[in-house]
């Protein structure tokens, strides 16, 4: 217990705490607020904590027209990107990780060059496409661009995740009466799925966050944060204030769900042992 | 015939390796046979060829009669311990060890039983809740054993089990393994590359080099009639000496000269030496086939002291021949210094003599 270690310690949790602040804080507020009598949000100066909890601000936001189809479209929006980016992404990143094939390293590059592109840039056209495919306006054509947005950092996710998985217990799997495919989903699934897990949150908030192009791509069928982009500007205080809330919230069931998992994987790592 | 292994011709390369090279072998049932090599060998090749992990280039495998060349792993009737043990850390000992069966789809009574009778016979019956990240490294070694030996396997194939274990386990576990074959008597293929656990394993050692098998034989004559210079160099610690010596041949006899020193052979080689009278061999002798004399006189062959190691049980000398450098092996007791001049005697039955070109044994029948 010396001096230096009291010090680095202090530094150490002041860092974390400064951090955790960062972004404790607007999240704090945003609830606060949401949870705010109307009236009150536009007092000044306004006391942090509120005189009384209401649920006024968020019936009223509810309410709103649109916001209730939109959060739903938002769900659906994102579980449809996270199957198709799992499903796709999943795969690609175990044979990334275990097979030698012509240009795997130009692929795991290449992979990274299709964010290059600025949606922006892409979005006129995508448009067009996606109006002659019949898909403009829909939420699976939204979830395919989330898909696409996704799919890069699923993949060296995945990729990292299996190659964390040593190839001998899926070649002793199958020595021991596994086929090829067994041995993956007896063994090296199991082994990969805190990882997945991870990746699959990934996902889901990266989809769920997404404005542009599902602002651009939809018109009826908007999802939470296209709905509130396009009607923020005509919004009231409070309706900003419940809109930043729902943004936040499922995310935030998401992680909490999924980070228990992930610690309580048979302990590896962790506590327990 | 059921735990019969043989190799006809199987060939393996990475690219431009050319990992195992037109290999035959045939294992007998329940031999324990040795893969035994230096790094980079093809050992590990090998035994993944056998096990259906690695497609063979070409060649055929054959286990208790049935052509498994074709066969995946989980068909071929192998059980395979791995370098890593390759334990499964989702799962408990129990789960590990019963893996196997359950893809075998057994009744749970069934397995249960089977597993623990194996866990009893490897002594980690203890530790069938645990999971493999709370044992040792020898407890799971065992499990990996447990976990291969639960198949009731016509053959094991086993990668090197011992070599993540410290010295002292090591050596326990070798003397395990050996108990476990002389009970359940599994036809057992085992690669090293430690010729100390080749020679008390196995029943035949075969010695590869470079994807070849070089040697085939017994512990003992692998050990004292090594087929060529490399396998005599690779086993034995020391490794075996060599010298150049010269096949000479008088009216009445033949003998071998390394300098001026003239080295009586076994009578049986005697008509066979004549015809190379003149050439030029290298002639073997181990270390503890060399005996030390403090004087350099009469019919000895004359060295120099240039190390004297006491390492215990015996002594370790290392000495100049001519140009030669050999190692003997002496009495802990036997009291020399560095720059003594001695004698040296070779035990003459165990001489082996070696072509110059090509390394390769000469023998007479
Ligand atoms: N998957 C692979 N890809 C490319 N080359 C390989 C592969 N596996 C083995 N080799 C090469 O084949 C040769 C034989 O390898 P192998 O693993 O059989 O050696 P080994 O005798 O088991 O050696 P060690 O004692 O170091 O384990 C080596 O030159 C190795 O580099
Ligand atoms: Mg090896």
């Amino acid at each position: 217990m010396s001096y230096r270690y009291l010090l680095r310690q202090t530094l150490i949790y002041m860092a974390v705490l400064t951090l955790a602040l960062w972004v404790l804080i607007p999240i704090l507020l945003i609830g606060i607020s949401a949870f705010t009598p109307r009236q009150e949000l536009y007092l000044w100066p306004k006391s942090i904590i509120p005189s009384h909890f209401s649920l006024e601000t968020m019936r009223f936001f509810l309410g709103a027209h649109g916001v209730v189809r939109s959060l739903l479209n938002s769900v659906k929006v994102a579980v449809l990107t996270l199957t198709f980016t799992l499903a796709v992404g999943a795969p690609a990143g175990y044979a990334v990780a275990r097979f030698f094939f012509r240009g795997r390293e130009a692929f795991r590059l290449g992979i990274l060059i299709t964010r290059m592109f600025p949606t922006a840039l892409l979005a006129v056209p995508l448009a067009v496409t996606f109006i002659r495919w019949g898909l403009y306006d829909t939420l699976v054509g939204v979830a395919l661009i989330h898909t696409a947005m996704a799919l890069p950092f699923a993949v060296i996710i995945t990729t990292g995740i299996f190659m964390g998985v040593p190839k001998d217990l899926e070649e002793a799997a199958m020595t021991l009466g596994c086929s090829r495919f067994g041995a993956f989903a007896r063994v090296a699934l199991p082994l990969a799925l805190p990882g997945l897990a991870a990746a699959a949150m990934f996902t889901f908030v990266i989809s769920w966050n997404e404005v542009f192009a599902a602002a651009i791509l939809t018109v009826r069928n908007r999802t939470l944060p296209a709905h509130i982009i396009t009607t923020i500007q005509a919004s009231p205080l409070d309706f900003r204030f419940a809109g930043g809330f729902f943004m936040i919230l499922p995310a935030l069931l998401f992680m909490f769900l999924i980070r228990r998992y992930l610690f309580h994987m048979w302990g590896g790592a962790t506590a327990e042992r | 015939m059921a735990g019969e292994i043989e190799l006809k011709g199987i060939r393996k390369t990475f690219g431009k390796v050319e990992a195992v090279k037109d290999l035959d072998l045939l294992v007998q049932e329940a031999e324990f046979l040795v893969l035994l090599g230096p790094s980079g060998c093809g050992k590990t090749t090998t035994l993944r060829c056998i096990a259906g992990l690695e497609r063979v280039d070409r060649g055929k495998v054959f286990i208790g009669g049935r052509d498994v060349t074709e066969l995946p792993p989980a068909k071929r009737g192998i059980a395979m311990v791995f370098q890593s043990y390759a334990v499964f850390p989702h799962m408990t000992v129990e789960k590990n060890i019963g893996f196997g069966l359950r893809m075998r789809h057994l009744p749970k009574e069934e397995i249960k039983k089977a597993v623990r009778e194996v866990a009893e016979l490897l002594q980690i019956d203890e530790l069938l809740d645990r999971y493999p990240s709370q044992l040792s490294g020898g407890q799971r070694q065992r499990v990996a054993v447990a976990r291969a030996l639960v198949m009731r396997p016509e053959v094991l194939l086993m990668d090197e089990p011992l070599s993540n274990l410290d010295a002292l386990l090591r050596l326990q576990m070798r003397a395990e393994l050996k108990r476990l074959h002389r009970e359940i008597g599994t036809t057992t293929v085992y690669v090293t590359h430690d010729q100390i656990e080749a020679l008390s394993l196995g029943d035949r050692i075969a010695v590869m080099r470079e994807g070849e098998i070089v040697q085939l034989d017994t512990p003992n004559e692998v050990y004292d009639k090594p087929a060529n210079v490399f396998v005599g160099g690779f086993i034995g610690t020391p490794p075996m000496n060599f010298l150049k010596a010269k096949v000479l041949a008088d009216d009445k006899d033949v003998f071998l000269a390394i300098g001026d020193f003239r080295l009586e052979v076994p009578d049986v080689w005697k008509a066979h030496l004549r015809e190379m009278t003149d050439k030029t061999v290298i002639l073997g002798i181990r270390a503890e086939n060399i005996e030390v004399h403090p004087e350099t006189n009469g019919g000895r062959l004359p060295a120099n002291v240039i190390v004297a190691e006491p390492l215990g049980s015996q002594q370790l000398l290392t000495v100049q021949v001519g140009d030669d450098v050999l190692k003997v092996a002496t009495k802990p007791d036997l009291s020399v210094q560095p720059g003594q001049a001695i004698g040296l005697a070779l035990v003459k039955d165990k001489i082996r003599i070696f072509d110059v070109q090509t390394g390769a044994a000469i023998t007479f029948p």
